[in-house]
Order: C-alpha cells, then sequence, then structure tokens
C-alpha cells in the first residue's frame, strides 16, 4: 500500500511539474508571438 | 462539534509541524495560509496608498480652478491611482484569497507549487516600491494613464523605464500565482471533489488564472516595445518610424478588457458561495453558472475594440464589437438571474457578508448597465472619455470587485481567525460604504453625461454641485474604510465569542469541515468519504 501511495504521489509531482512547465511556456509564447505580430507588422 | 473533531482527529498528528517564528515564517513562507494572509495585508495597504491618491484627486475636483495641486501631478494620482488598485489591492487581495481557501475548498494540504507561490508574492513589494519610487525621481511618476497610451507616456522622465520594470515584475508575478493555481485545481483535489462538484469560487478562480496565463504576458509584450521605443530606436508605435500608435490601443486593449474580468470574475465565485448559505438554499443552476463564468471569459478576448470606437474603424469592426459586447449581457444575466432565484423563498439573513453581496447584486448590475450604454457606437461617441465612463467601471469595480473582496473577507474571517468579528461594526461598514459610494459615483454619471472630460484637474463651473456632491461621497467613503482594518484588527486581539467550525448556519464546503482556526497544515490526508458527502454540495 504504501509503495502504492508513493508511486502515485511521484505521478503527481510529474504531472503537477509538466503541467505549471507547459503553462509558462504557454505564457512565454503569447508573449513573443504579441512581440513577433508587432513586428511582422511594423 | 462532531464536525469539529473530525477535522481535528484527521490533522492532529500533523499539528507539530507549526509555523517558524520571527520574520523567518512570513520571508521563508511556504505555507499556503501565511502566503494568503501576506496577500491580503499587502492588497489592504495598497488599497490604503491608492485610496489616499483618490482623495488628492477628488480634494482637487471639490472646486473648480486649480487649488491643491499641479496638473501634472494631478495627472500622475490618476494613472497611479489606477495601477495600484487594479495591480496592488484588488489583483493581490483574490489571489489571497485564493490561497487561503482553494486548498482548504479542494480538500488539498497546499498549493501546488509552495515555493513558487512564495516567490509569486515577495515580487509584489518590489514591484510597487519601483512604482511609488516613480514619485521621487526627475519627471515624476507616470502620468499619460494606466492605459500608458503612446506617444503621451513615451514622453515621461526617469520614473518611465522604472513603471515598465514594475509593470513586468507585476505581470510575472500574476502569472506565476495562476500557474499555480490552475496546477493545484487540476492536481491536487482530493478524491471526490470532481470538478463539477467544487466550489464556484474554485471554478471562477481557475478561469481567471487562464485569463491572466493569456492577457499578462500580451502587456508584458507592450510594454516592452513601448520600452524599446523610447530607448533603443525602434519604431513600433511611432508614426514618424513608420509605426502605429493605434496598434498600442489594439495589444493593450486586448489585454484590457479580459483583465476587468480578471478583476470581476472571482467575484462572482465569492457571491455565488455567500448568497445559497444566508439563503440556506443550494444554488441556483450550478452547471449554468460555469458555463457563464466560461462564456464570459470566452467573450472577454473578442470585444477589445469597444474601447476605441472613437478612434476610427470600419462599419463591419463597429458592428461586431457593439454586438460581441452586447452578447456579455447574456451570461451576466445568467448569473444575475441565478442569484436572485436562489434567494427566491429563501431563509434569508443580513449579516455582513450577504449586506455587501446584495450591495453588490444591484450596484454591479447598474455597472453592467451602464457597460451596455457604452457599447453602442453613437453613444459612446458622446460619453468616450468622459466622467460617465468614470462611474460604469467605478461601479462595476468599487462596489463590484471590492465590495465582494469585503464580502469574502467578513465570511471566511471567522474561520481563518476562530473568532467572531464584531458584526455591528460590520453592518455600519457595510452601510456607509454603500451610501457613500452611491454619493460619490452616481453623480458622475450626470456630470458625464453633460460633457465633463475624465484625467483634468480643473473644470467648467456649470459641473461645480455634482462635483461637490462627489468628492463629499469620497471623503465618506474613504474615512468609513477605515473601519475594516479596525474590525479585523479588533476580531485578531480579542478574546471574544469563539467560531464554530461551521460558522454560519448554512454554509457548506470541505472549508466549513475544518476548525476554526484551520490547522496550520490541512488536509495532509485526504477527507474521508463523508466528510466529502457532507461538505460536496453539488
Amino acid at each position: 500500500m504504501g509503495t502504492l501511495k508513493q508511486a502515485e504521489d511521484l505521478e503527481r509531482r510529474a504531472r503537477v511539474r509538466r503541467s505549471a512547465l507547459v503553462l509558462g511556456l504557454v505564457a512565454l509564447s503569447f508573449y513573443v508571438a504579441f512581440i513577433a505580430m508587432s513586428v511582422a507588422r511594423a | 462539534m462532531a464536525h469539529e473533531h473530525t477535522a481535528d482527529h484527521a490533522h492532529g498528528e500533523h499539528d507539530h509541524h507549526g509555523p517558524a517564528h520571527g520574520w523567518r515564517r512570513w520571508v521563508y513562507a511556504t505555507n499556503h495560509k501565511d502566503i494568503g494572509t501576506m496577500y491580503l495585508v499587502f492588497a489592504c495597504i495598497m488599497f490604503f496608498v491608492g485610496g489616499a491618491m483618490a482623495m488628492i484627486i477628488r480634494a482637487e475636483l471639490f472646486k473648480p480652478g486649480l487649488q491643491l495641486v499641479d496638473p501634472q501631478f494631478f495627472n500622475s494620482m490618476t494613472t497611479m491611482h489606477a495601477l495600484i488598485m487594479i495591480f496592488g489591492a484588488v489583483m493581490p487581495a483574490w489571489t489571497g484569497l485564493a490561497n487561503w481557501m482553494i486548498p482548504m475548498q479542494v480538500g488539498a494540504p497546499d498549493m501546488a507549487l509552495p515555493r513558487l507561490n512564495n516567490f509569486s508574492f515577495w515580487i509584489l513589494p518590489f514591484a510597487f516600491t519601483l512604482l511609488l519610487g516613480t514619485l521621487f525621481v526627475p519627471g515624476g511618476a507616470p502620468a499619460g494613464g494606466w492605459t500608458l497610451y503612446p506617444p503621451l507616456s513615451l514622453q515621461g522622465g526617469d520614473g518611465f523605464p522604472m513603471a515598465i520594470f514594475a509593470i513586468h515584475l507585476m505581470g510575472a508575478s500574476s502569472i506565476l500565482g495562476s500557474i499555480n493555481v490552475v496546477v493545484t485545481i487540476m492536481n491536487m483535489r482530493a478524491p471526490g471533489v470532481g470538478l463539477l462538484n467544487m466550489p464556484l469560487f474554485c471554478w471562477s478562480w481557475l478561469i481567471t488564472a487562464y485569463l491572466l496565463i493569456a492577457t499578462m504576458p500580451v502587456l508584458a509584450g507592450a510594454v516592452t516595445m513601448l520600452l524599446t521605443d523610447h530607448f533603443f530606436g525602434t519604431s513600433f508605435f511611432s508614426a514618424s518610424g513608420g509605426g502605429d500608435p493605434v496598434m498600442f490601443q489594439h495589444i493593450f486593449w486586448f489585454f484590457g478588457h479580459p483583465e476587468v474580468y480578471i478583476l470581476i470574475l472571482p467575484a462572482f465565485g465569492i457571491i455565488s458561495e455567500i448568497i445559497p448559505t444566508f439563503s440556506r438554499k443550494p444554488l441556483f443552476g450550478y452547471d449554468a453558472m460555469v458555463y457563464a463564468t466560461a462564456a464570459i471569459a470566452f467573450l472577454s478576448f473578442i470585444v477589445w475594440a469597444h474601447h476605441m470606437f472613437t478612434v476610427g474603424m470600419p462599419l463591419a469592426g463597429q458592428l461586431f464589437f457593439t454586438l460581441s459586447t452586447m452578447l456579455i449581457s447574456i451570461p451576466t444575466g445568467v448569473k444575475v438571474f441565478n442569484w436572485t432565484a436562489t434567494m427566491w423563498k429563501g431563509s434569508l439573513t443580513f449579516e455582513p457578508p450577504m449586506l455587501f453581496a446584495l450591495s453588490f447584486l444591484f450596484l454591479f448590475t447598474i455597472g453592467g448597465f451602464s457597460g451596455l450604454m457604452l457599447a453602442v457606437v453613437p453613444a459612446d461617441f458622446q460619453y468616450h472619455d468622459t466622467y460617465f465612463v468614470v462611474a460604469h467601471f467605478h461601479y462595476v469595480l468599487v462596489p463590484g470587485a471590492i465590495f465582494a473582496i469585503m464580502a469574502g473577507v467578513y465570511y471566511w474571517l471567522p474561520k481563518w481567525t476562530g473568532k467572531m468579528y464584531d458584526q455591528k461594526l460590520g453592518t455600519w461598514h457595510f452601510w456607509l460604504s454603500t451610501i457613500f459610494v452611491n454619493v460619490l459615483f452616481f453623480p458622475q454619471h450626470f456630470l458625464g453625461l453633460a460633457g465633463m472630460p475624465r484625467r483634468i484637474p480643473d473644470y467648467s463651473t456649470q459641473f461645480t454641485d455634482w462635483n461637490m456632491v462627489s468628492s463629499i461621497g469620497a471623503f465618506g467613503f474613504g474615512l468609513s474604510q477605515l473601519l475594516l482594518p479596525y474590525i479585523i484588527w479588533k476580531c485578531v486581539k480579542s478574546s471574544g465569542e469563539k467560531a464554530t467550525s461551521h460558522v454560519w448556519e448554512g454554509s457548506h464546503g470541505l472549508e466549513w469541515e475544518l476548525s476554526s482556526p484551520p490547522p496550520y497544515h490541512s488536509w495532509t490526508d485526504p477527507p474521508s468519504g463523508d466528510v466529502i458527502k457532507r461538505g460536496v454540495q453539488h
């Protein structure tokens, strides 16, 4: 049981890290995309 | 008592991991309750700093002519008041409430990323020191309005790059905080807490967090380009170099309109918690409330140009932005209807949280209606940049967002402190706030309709009477807000009536299954099936 709980916990930590990174990348891409769009337009 | 026993039993064995002592507890804080408290204290301080600036503005406008400050400083006050209230008071207050409540409401031991949480908070004092520091540098604080439109904003002095850097820091703090909220709600819910039965405060914050992640980088991009235009010779927004100043307005409002919903969506969540509690009925139309919140968030991305009708745009653009703006009234109407239907035939009582929630309901709706008037292009041509717009957005943000924050604080304060506050004083705070907020902002509709422009320190004499009334309302409103920190301080310091775990007779939700105050580490073991059954309401 303990090992199962630990495995679940590790899996959840990985999921947390992964989703945080994806959201961070989404934010970064919005930042870059709007500047790139303005460069293209100018 | 049985409930308290459950919570204490579940967490008693972890209680020895208490908080650190002294300054270390706060500087190195990773506990969601400590960080939530810091956000709320910070927001309260900024509320009074921004409020003091509002007092300067209203004192200057008490009568025509220039009496107290010079026009440049007056414009700095309007700009700084807005930036501080939006980014320093309302947004951190929401994040503070999210920090305190979301883990307790979803049955999680803490936010998913506690150290990131600490970092998100501690960015803010540096950002606002920098922003307030602009008041003391040559050229003074930014004075071009919170919208920072070029070319005016580019004419600032040494304060300009400081303000831009401060805005970047605020944005970074908001984005990191939002990532934490999304990741917590998506990954840390206890078994049995599903997406469609979690409290609406969590739902509204989840949607707000996505809005923040999508829009704050857009603001950051816009101000980065302002910075390069000013210091590195680019011409993004400079017509003389082939750029387009109107493009800044499009980019700014692509951020700016969703930002309005970032400020108000968590309020919808809180009101959806409070009205059922004090009506002693479940919320009417939970699913519809969730879908309405999502619909408002989606629509907020396709209405931005209604802020720019007077800039000039093709007829098709005018029609599109008018109609898309009006569409927002449908999901918003669903919400107002559902709150009213929740109260219908309910067993209502009027404690301070409910009073503020009811005031929100009436006064926010007035702000919504004046927003509809502004969505009509020919009418907007008349109202644009007048005090009618000032009245509109203050009705949305003061008795809207700020009253909802106060309602939330009065709702959860006994849970946080384990003690009841002075409800009589809270009721006084409510009545004074509600009366004075209307004395302050309602006459501004008349001033705007009569043609008084915003962001000016002087005005034509026909506007004198309503300006005096508005200023008296402002001083009354400002003074009555001092009651809030006093009530909180009195509650924290008093050895008065202890709060039960459920605090309010009609309250439902996992946070009410914990003792009052909750253990330093709550839900270190997920809530049991029985607790979930009692605490999850839908």
